[in-house]
């Protein structure tokens, strides 16, 4: 497991990136994607050394399966000397797409099969001793996971998928899938890639110059500020409230949940960030991952804002396939001859649903908080589903515009209150207690570690919550921006150079100054970097 | 095609009564089709027009506009 | 094809859309575009430093003791005493400052001596606070403990320290809450305890065997870490000073192959080399009752045998300090 902690940032930014940039300026244009595939096996085995067998292993499984799909594609001659009649087309077609078919399958097996092993392997083995009561001493104590598998294990799989539907051809060139999966920029945190938009700038060599070079720098510094001022400054005053949380109720339940969910969102989008600069520098841009989620209306459209290839990715490779199964077409048929109304349209989708937002939970890590964190999800969107009607015929009865200024504003806090529930679980240690937790909400009101700021303690002073508090309004500011299109670095650069220019430093010293670096500041492990 | 567009219109105007089907450019981009209500439209064409709608197709440029769904039917219906 | 078309389309339309001048620096730049931008950037980066180092200006502290950035500000106390009243400092991580008791040597032999480590104390710092006690004090030796010689000597201790020089806002820049809190010019009170070394008391033994048996096995200094030990000889003989090797007696982490490698550069070198684990040294450490952890650190009673050993050794081949009043 990584540790982007704030020396690991430090070597990355000081030495490692510039040197992958200078290297890339020096080699020709063809070979630069070797250096990227060279540093970005630097970068894995600087983390996780010898597993790099199983991204190796990963590589040539998914470089395989893409080349047996389309093999067994081929597998079957046409007729030689004259044109193939409609029947036997149609057959030819279900054999070799059976053939191609089971290639995916068992490629597809094999990448999730290493994942899940070795992810879910401990947690597997105890819900099944505690199952059945045995005390087997377990051979599979928690094995170290390497970087990115979570991350590089769906790209993976979306590669091999899209090569069975035909998306795109396979590719012969095993540089380019390990390319593809390894990349190191997106090692850490993702964002989930797509091989048909990410291999081809990969191989592209392109190399940033002038304005590119400036854009991946800010993304660089604004993802430093993000994660170095902002989530890690928060960080041990969550730990603490999360930590003895059987000590405090009410309010400050509730400041701990919506503290914490300021922090993950600016520690992953941060890392999220640099990682887009490094890619910028090397004249790779990398799919969006954050579309300022807390503006979403509801808890729908929240995932389709945040971590947005994750949710782009179940969606395809999930969602579609279940809710187009025969399955659900079954459970399909049978809804509409027993079933009246509103039910008709809404228990065909159960399968999927559930199927998606169970895969959403787990992906984050292997214990049953991460299923209830997905399951939580499910239920909202299910009562939301079910509860449709009623909204449109309040909004009808009533004459209030469902997209107007008063209800976004109302759906949107409901949403944000939602979200920081949900948040509330993904921080507890265990299921139990986050059940504690929200129960506490209602005990009291709480309020007794604010008076004179009591809660807050030498390490955390109230300086640094309104450092946090500055960092977040920025934060909001910018996202308040592009929320609404404004496209802020052109309007910086209109404004000339001197304003850029002070704005850029501005923000270096803002970060080196309130970065929660340096002795006193134990390294801040990411939070996403641990899946 | 007139007759699939048509039919298209209508299957559309039932799922999403609040949504003016005509005089929007991008029913996907506008949020107006999401992954959820392509699944009920996918149902109905289904139905409808007896063809099986695959995940590969599943594309935000198909569902697009009551021009581009009533397209991916009869390329559907030709295969 | 079409896709590495289209990519790079996008790349150049992100480019334009953000307000670049289209041809001027663009992918391939002519050569008068590529140096206006690396004399801009060049520029910008002059400016950009100008800040910082104001910025570091305003959150150095008058004293390093008072410091929110500093962990371990007793290694700095040295500052706090009396002008020119150090005859010795050491310097090094928890190995030295586990053993190397100054109140024991000034018993012993008269030696003022402050103990200067610190625990992860990287062999950059032990330099640099080296260099930084002839400042305030005539020390006549220089004692560094060799175990940060092997430890964090890579590409980040080169980084932090020349970061730190060469923009200090790095290293204080916590202090901005001392600002806030209006606690920026407070004058620091006290010294740390036992002028710096670590006293503990706990007996957990080292039950491991002979942990300076030859393995046949070869251990170097890293360049990096010979450059940093170049310059802190260069610097104690600026300042008239003795530079002294110690190995403290480290059970789990001290080896015969780091025995030769130290003895080779301080016999390179003309440099005094103690090393406490060798047998030979004969320094009386009992595992059994010497180790507060298992073999890695001394406790007091190790510490006070090390320290006396030392301060005898010290009296005996430089002539520093009083003749050892020995106990009964």
């Amino acid at each position: 497991m990584s540790l982007t902690a704030w020396k690991g940032l430090a070597l990355y930014l000081g030495a490692f990136l510039p040197l992958v940039y200078i290297a890339y300026f020096i080699v020709p244009k063809r070979w630069r994607w070797i250096v990227l595939l060279g540093a970005s096996y630097a970068f894995f085995w600087n983390s996780s050394k010898i597993l790099v067998v199983y991204l190796i292993a990963a590589t040539l499984v998914t470089w395989g399966s893409g080349l047996l799909i389309e093999r067994a594609k081929n597998s079957i001659q046409k007729p030689e000397g004259r044109k193939e009649t409609r029947d036997e087309r149609k057959q030819r077609r279900a054999i070799t797409q059976k053939r191609m078919r089971l290639v995916c399958t068992i490629g597809t097996l094999i990448l999730l099969g290493i994942l899940v092993v070795l992810k879910y392997g401990s947690f597997i083995q105890g819900v099944f001793i505690e199952l059945f009561k045995a005390d087997a001493k377990l051979p599979l104590a928690k094995i170290a996971l390497p970087l990115g598998i979570s991350f590089y294990t769906m790209s993976a799989v979306g590669y091999v998928i899209d090569v069975y539907r035909g998306k795109y051809a396979a590719c012969h060139n095993l540089g380019t899938i390990a390319l593809f999966l390894s990349f190191f920029p997106t090692l850490t945190e993702g964002p989930i890639g797509r091989f048909d938009e990410l291999a081809p700038q990969l191989r592209a060599g392109e190399i940033a110059r002038g304005e590119r070079l400036v854009y991946g720098l800010q993304l660089i510094v604004w993802g430093m500020i993000k994660k170095i001022v902002i989530a890690d400054r928060i960080a041990p005053l969550v730990g603490m409230i999360f930590t003895d949380h059987t000590k405090y109720e009410g309010v400050m339940v509730i400041i701990a949940a919506a503290l914490y969910t300021l922090q993950l969102y600016a520690d992953f989008s941060g890392v999220v960030d640099i990682a887009r600069g490094s890619s910028e520098l090397c004249g790779i841009t990398l799919a969006q991952n954050f579309r300022q989620p807390f503006f979403s209306k509801s808890v729908n459209e929240f995932w389709r804002r945040w971590h947005m290839t994750l949710g782009g990715w179940l969606r395809d490779y999930v969602f579609y396939p279940v809710s187009l199964s025969g399955a659900t077409r079954s459970l399909s048929t049978w809804a509409r001859k027993h079933l009246k109304g509103n039910a008709v349209r809404i228990v065909p989708t159960i399968l999927a649903l559930l199927a998606v937002w169970s895969a959403t939970g787990i992906w984050h890590g292997a214990d049953w908080k991460y299923l209830a964190y997905g399951l939580y999800y499910f239920a909202l969107v299910m009562v939301g589903m079910l509860l449709e009607p009623l909204f449109v015929a309040f909004f009808e009865r009533t004459g209030i515009k469902r997209d107007g200024l008063l209800n976004s504003g109302i759906a949107m806090v409901r949403t944000i209150a939602l979200v920081i529930i949900g948040m509330m679980l993904f921080r507890a240690d265990t299921l139990a207690d986050f059940v504690q937790m929200f129960k506490s909400i209602f005990a009291g009101p709480g309020t007794e570690p604010l008076v004179n700021n009591l809660w807050l303690s030498f390490r955390v002073s109230d300086a640094d919550l309104n450092i946090a508090l500055i960092g977040g309004a920025l934060m909001l500011a910018v996202d308040i921006a592009h929320e609404f299109d404004i496209a802020l670095r052109p309007l910086l650069l209109r404004h000339g150079t001197a304003l850029r220019w002070a704005v850029g430093i501005a923000l270096v010293a803002f970060m080196l100054t309130f970065g929660a670096y340096g002795p006193g500041y134990d390294a801040i492990p990411s939070i996403y970097a641990n899946f | 095609m007139d007759e699939i567009k048509e039919q298209v219109h209508d299957m559309l105007q039932e799922i999403l009564p609040d949504v003016d089907i005509d005089n929007t450019d991008d029913l996907v981009g506008s949020g107006a089709i999401d992954s959820m209500t392509s699944i009920m439209l996918v149902s109905a064409i289904e139905d409808e027009f007896e063809v099986r709608v695959s995940p590969l197709e599943m594309t935000p440029d198909n569902f697009a506009s009551v021009d581009s769904i009533a397209a991916l039917i009869e390329c559907l219906l030709d295969e | 094809m079409i896709e590495e078309k289209k990519n790079r389309d996008m790349a150049t339309d992100a480019q334009n859309a953000d307000g670049q001048q289209p041809s001027a620096k663009g992918g391939n730049s002519n050569a008068p575009s590529l140096l206006h931008g690396i004399v801009r950037s060049l520029g910008f980066m002059a400016v950009l430093y100008a800040v910082l180092l104001v910025l570091s200006a305003v959150v150095t502290p008058r004293n390093p003791v008072v410091t929110l950035g500093l962990h371990f500000p007793s290694q700095f106390d040295y500052t706090q005493l009396d002008r020119n009243s150090l005859d010795l400092i050491f310097v090094g991580d928890s190995s030295a400052q586990s053993s190397f008791a100054p109140e024991i040597i000034e018993e012993r032999t008269g030696v003022h001596s402050y103990n200067s480590a610190r625990p992860l104390q990287k062999l950059a710092e032990s330099v640099e606070i080296a260099d930084d006690t002839f400042n305030y004090h005539h020390t006549k030796i220089v004692v560094a403990e060799t175990n940060n010689f092997f430890h964090r000597t890579g590409i980040r201790m080169v980084m932090q320290d020349i970061g730190r020089r060469v923009c200090p806002l790095l290293r204080y820049h916590n202090n901005w809450k001392l600002i806030a809190g209006g606690h920026m010019n407070d004058n620091p009170i006290g010294l740390a305890p036992h002028m710096g070394y670590k006293k503990k008391n706990h007996v957990v033994p080292y039950k491991g065997g002979d942990y300076m048996k030859d393995k046949g096995n070869k251990i170097s200094l890293t360049p990096i870490a010979e450059y940093y030990l170049n310059d802190l000889k260069k610097s104690c003989e600026e300042h008239g000073a003795i530079l002294v090797l110690v190995s403290a007696p480290n059970a789990r982490e001290f080896s015969f192959a780091r025995h030769v490698e130290l003895a080779r550069w301080a016999k390179k070198n003309g440099v005094k080399y103690y090393d406490m684990n060798m047998p030979s040294s004969k320094v009386g450490i009992d595992w059994s009752v010497d180790s507060r952890d298992g073999g890695t650190h001394l406790n007091f009673a190790g510490a006070t045998k090390a320290s006396n050993w030392l301060a005898d050794r010290l009296y005996a081949d430089f002539g520093i300090g009083n003749q050892p009043t020995k106990e009964k």
